[in-house]
């Protein structure tokens, strides 16, 4: 057991840590109890054969994924640990996620101004465009690191972070080692009385990995460096912002080992005031697929983080299509708009109505030849030359969708959404073949309440388009009892698919308690299927058949 | 106790210190030529050498995964004979398709491809994937391919620590095969050893995805090395157990009928030997049939 | 493995022990306002007045409900109990520029704070959102409640309005 050590220590670090001198009533001078506290998840799924939908047989028939962290705090010093089990993980997840383990513990001892970290711990620089090590348990994703992080705070508004570890790799550890730095400079905090309007935030940092080259094709860097510098205007009802990276050269299996540098730039501003939100945001992504180690595929060993620039869609059908950041290139821009109709008035109604538009759309960068012997892109070479804000000839995607949603009384609220979007499929999934897909989503919202405690929900939503696998339809209604209960059922069904013998229902019922910090999710029901690709790995995600039931506390 | 911690922490300071140095020291640039130096290898008809074993999990409509057997190819021109491919189809991409063009009707599975999916869970983690020598890289074997060639140059400097030998005889009528395994170890060695005996086929044209091609489906994609079945049982058999010492030899001898459709010319046997504990692969020798 | 267990048992064991003789205090963790200032999540406070702390996120439907319902009668919970919402984001820099024009947008009142990198998520165990905590004027945490079903604000008025009084939830 690898996490031993570590592990010892902690638990060292919880009991013979001295007091500290704050008092408590009725305990003795000096005692100051701990806390412990935490959450708990796990999900199970029993699965079903379904010939029909292509759901494969599963040996195991139940399969399972579930942590538990505990976190222990006393006065400055925290500690925890998370214990995650995978038997077996469900479909659809990573595999390598396997067995039990104690993958992410800590011990953190933090003052006013230093804060020490060893251990695992989440982080990110700026906006994460060189760094950040952060977990969605729903996407099985985790890049934990694993060593020692410290933040000073000098001066008041001056904040520096120091980071240095290896990143986790499922069940262990990768094999390069990430060190960095963070500077940040926040002017109002210095500057109180200068600055009590208007605050201006000038941040940098930089990030180095290393890993030793055996490779017996190429002559790789082994230590490769990122740097970013950003800067935060926020005044009144605008906030502006840049973040702009550079990474030296990289090769890797993400760039196909081309040697040339990483660019990344991220421009936001908006304007903002009681009714109204203007949201402007550009983005310009080169050659930035940065992992600690270079051979890494799929989504593991991500030293940065690139934010998508489109809206993230919940309704199911207009989700089904999600954009993906493409770290080897893209250039894009997003406008959103929130507006809500006052109160009252002729168009707002008695309680007013919010309406929101997004837009947003995505090219390829302008790539051209280094030399007329090298094709873009070739491996082992500077690979192309590109310019700065130059868009390229391919659309990767557009959506532009309106939300409008009113209560009209007490009993009635309704929210409609209109979606128009293009997808390429070939380049966000790494396909190729399929072309790019036109579609049109539609979304009604409704919610009745019957009694002050029982309310219906229905959700119609249709995706329509001649591409893949057609068109959709989904029905849901949900009737909840508050504040403990819910029931709800689904269907969603490709009535457009080409080939009539694959326009197939897939039927969900749920049925759930809550309590407090509690949940628990029944379900019984049909997945669809879908082959999900990360950087040029592709995983087939099954089609399943079968009942889950997932637990969450927190506690 | 206060003061105490502060101690302590005044050297996490210098600990900042010096990681501000290595931050900036940390910039490798590296300039051209990119590519190596092909690896000094070694004379493998003066001297035995260690031989790796090299597989490349793939299916027909797996559109990546030609990139892999190309890595793979490139491995095999650098190291010559000191490595064994084997491409073993399996999983979603390498089901079978009734398209009205015949495409990827074509069934390149096999029960040893089953189980060794079973055993190492590899098609979920997604196509490509390989293993050399079923090494433990950080708690499994699995490689994506651009790992390969880092592995095998680790492998490959080392002595060998099994010798093997393989005989055949081949009766082209019949289209039966008999091989012999002579093993030697050349080492005193622990623990559970099996041998594997299997078949492969090279140079099989048939449909193949690729992505990078246009259109991207390929239908005369030749496809080298596919693994046709063991010949030995799947997980093969134990040649030895605990404490073995140097200049054990054991030999073992199996059979086998050639399928009608396969082409016994391009047909070679692979034979390797494994630690049964850890699945490691130590040693691969592979052999025409004819 | 069966070390880990053990220790995960023990520290369970033990901490149960503590956590039974204390109270529930807001964690310290740094989180960042709206206009770009660094703060200390131990330093909020409401005079001695309740607080709700309330994780969302610009992407969550049903957070947006919550937060929707709670603002048609945020104006009478202040005038009854002094309560304050703290609307703690959990977008990710994907989102992270889209808060302040989406609360304005939204015509709430709240409190924002910005909890990018989930560290005061994960420091009150927060799984998923929404979720929500109440704190009583001793800056206690006594109760929380996650997912959001219409109707469920009733149920925080009534704890509110107790802890507003100074009532055990027990």
């Amino acid at each position: 057991m690898k996490s031993g050590l570590p592990l010892t220590f902690l638990i060292l670090l919880l009991y013979l840590l001295p007091t500290n001198s704050y008092g408590q009533a009725g305990l003795p001078q000096g005692f100051i109890p701990g806390e412990v506290h935490g959450n708990f998840q796990t999900d199970l799924q029993y699965y079903n054969s379904d010939t029909a939908i292509g759901a494969p047989e599963v040996p195991e028939k139940l399969l399972m994924r579930g942590f538990a962290n505990v976190n222990y705090t006393r006065g400055k010093f925290s500690a925890g640990l998370r214990y995650e089990s995978y038997l077996v993980t469900l479909q659809g997840f990573d595999t390598r996620y396997d067995g039990n383990a104690i993958p992410y513990r800590y011990a953190t001892y933090q003052n006013e101004k230093l804060s020490v970290t060893v251990g695992s711990f989440y982080e990110q620089f700026g906006n994460g465009l060189i760094f950040r090590a952060y977990e969605e348990w729903g996407l099985g994703y985790d890049n934990a690191m694993d060593g020692i992080r410290l933040k000073y705070e000098p001066l008041k508004g001056i904040y520096l972070k120091g980071v240095i570890g290896k990143q986790r790799y499922f069940m262990g550890s990768g094999v390069g080692t990430v060190r960095g730095l963070d500077l940040e400079f926040s002017l109002a905090d210095m500057f109180d009385s200068l600055f009590s309007k208007t605050n201006i935030i000038i941040g940098g940092g930089m990030i180095s990995k290393y890993q030793s080259d055996q490779d017996p094709i190429y002559k790789l860097p082994e230590n490769v460096a990122a740097f970013a510098g950003r800067l935060n205007i926020i005044s009144g009802k605008f906030n502006i912002g840049a973040e702009y990276a550079y990474k030296i050269n990289d090769p890797s299996a993400a760039n196909n080992y081309i040697y040339k540098d990483g660019k990344s730039f991220l421009f936001t501003a908006s304007y903002s005031t009681k009714g109204l939100g203007i949201l402007l945001t550009a983005k310009q992504v080169d050659n930035m697929d940065f992992r600690s180690d270079r051979t890494a595929d799929g989504s593991s060993l991500n030293i940065n983080y690139i934010p998508a620039i489109s809206k993230v869609h919940t309704y199911s059908l207009a989700a089904y299509y999600p954009y993906a950041t493409q770290p080897n290139g893209e250039i894009g821009i997003q406008g959103d708009i929130i507006y809500k109709i006052k109160k009252g008035s002729a168009l707002g109604g008695k309680y007013g109505t919010s309406i929101s538009v997004n837009y947003s759309t995505v090219f390829s960068i302008m790539k051209s030849t280094i030399n007329d012997t090298t094709t873009i892109g070739e491996t082992g070479t500077l690979g192309y030359n590109s310019g700065f804000l130059e868009i390229g000839d391919t659309k990767y995607f557009e959506d532009l969708n309106i939300n409008i949603s009113r209560k009209f009384s007490k009993k009635f609220k309704a929210a409609i959404s209109f979606m128009y979007f293009e997808y390429n499929k070939d380049v966000v999934q790494g396909l190729s073949g399929y072309g790019t897909i036109y579609g049109n989503v539609a979304v009604a919202d409704l919610t009745f309440k019957l009694k002050p405690k029982n309310t219906i929900r229905v959700e119609l939503q249709n995706l329509y388009t001649e591409q893949d696998d057609g068109s959709w339809v989904m029905m849901l209604a949900e009737y909840t009892i508050a504040p403990h209960w819910f029931v709800a059922a689904f269907d969603e069904y490709n009535y457009g698919n080409d080939k009539s013998n694959k326009r197939f229902h897939y039927f969900t019922a749920q049925a759930g308690y809550k309590n407090k910090g509690n949940t628990f999710t029944l379900g019984y029901g049909r997945q669809r299927a879908g082959i999900f690709c990360v950087g040029g790995v592709c995983r087939n995600v099954p089609a399943s058949n079968g009942v889950t039931f997932a637990v969450t506390s927190s506690f | 106790m206060r003061t105490n911690y502060e101690r302590f922490f005044r050297t996490e300071y210098l600990a900042f210190a010096a990681l501000l140095a290595l931050v900036f020291a940390g910039c490798d640039k590296v300039d051209e030529p990119y590519i190596e130096n092909a690896p000094s290898t070694v004379d493998t008809s003066t001297s035995y050498t260690r031989k790796v074993l090299v597989e490349d999990f793939t299916g027909h409509t797996c559109g990546n995964c030609p990139r892999a057997a190309e890595t793979a190819h490139t491995l095999e021109q650098l190291y010559g004979e000191q490595i064994v491919v084997v491409s073993v189809h399996m999983g979603f991409f390498a089901e079978t398709k009734t398209n009205p063009d015949s495409s990827y009707a074509y069934d390149f599975t096999t029960a040893a491809g089953v189980a060794i999916d079973a055993q190492f869970a590899i098609d979920p983690t997604g196509l490509p994937k390989g293993m050399v020598n079923r090494k433990d890289v950080g708690g499994s074997p699995l490689l994506p391919y651009s790992g390969w060639g880092s592995e095998v140059a680790g492998i490959v400097v080392l002595d060998p620590d099994v010798k093997i030998e393989i005989t055949n005889a081949y009766d082209e009528l019949s289209r039966v095969l008999d091989i012999t395994a002579d093993i030697t170890f050349l080492n005193s060695m622990n623990g559970t050893f099996n041998v594997v005996a299997i078949l492969l086929e090279d140079s099989i044209v048939n449909w193949q995805k690729d992505y990078d091609a246009t259109p991207s489906d390929i239908e005369n994609y030749l496809h080298r090395h596919v693994l046709r079945g063991s010949i030995s049982s799947i997980w093969g058999d134990q040649i030895a157990q605990g404490s073995v010492s140097s200049g054990t030899t054991t030999s073992s001898s199996y059979s086998m009928t050639l399928d009608n459709s396969w082409v016994d010319s391009k047909c070679s046997v692979v034979v390797y030997v494994y630690d049964a504990g850890s699945y490691e692969v130590i040693q691969a020798e592979t052999l025409k049939v004819k | 493995m069966k070390r880990a267990g053990l220790i995960v048992l023990a520290v369970l064991v033990f901490g149960y022990g503590f956590s039974q003789s204390s109270v529930r205090k807001i964690p310290s963790v740094n989180v960042k306002t709206l206009d770009g200032r660094t703060v200390n999540t131990s330093g909020i406070s409401n005079e001695g007045k309740p607080i709700i702390i309330s994780f969302w996120a610009t992407w969550c439907k049903p957070c947006i409900r919550e937060l929707d319902a709670i603002a048609d009668v945020y104006e009478d919970w202040v005038e009854e109990t002094g309560v304050q919402l703290i609307a703690v984001s959990i977008d990710d820099t994907r989102n992270t520029a889209k808060v302040s024009p989406f609360i304005n947008g939204k015509g709430w009142e709240y409190k924002t704070l910005l909890d990018p990198n989930g560290d005061f998520k994960r420091a009150l165990g927060v799984n998923m959102v929404p979720h929500t905590f109440l704190v009583n004027g001793k800056k206690e945490i006594v109760w929380q409640h996650t997912t959001y079903a219409d109707g469920d604000e009733d149920e925080l008025y009534e704890v509110l309005v107790k802890v507003a009084e100074g009532k055990s939830l027990k």
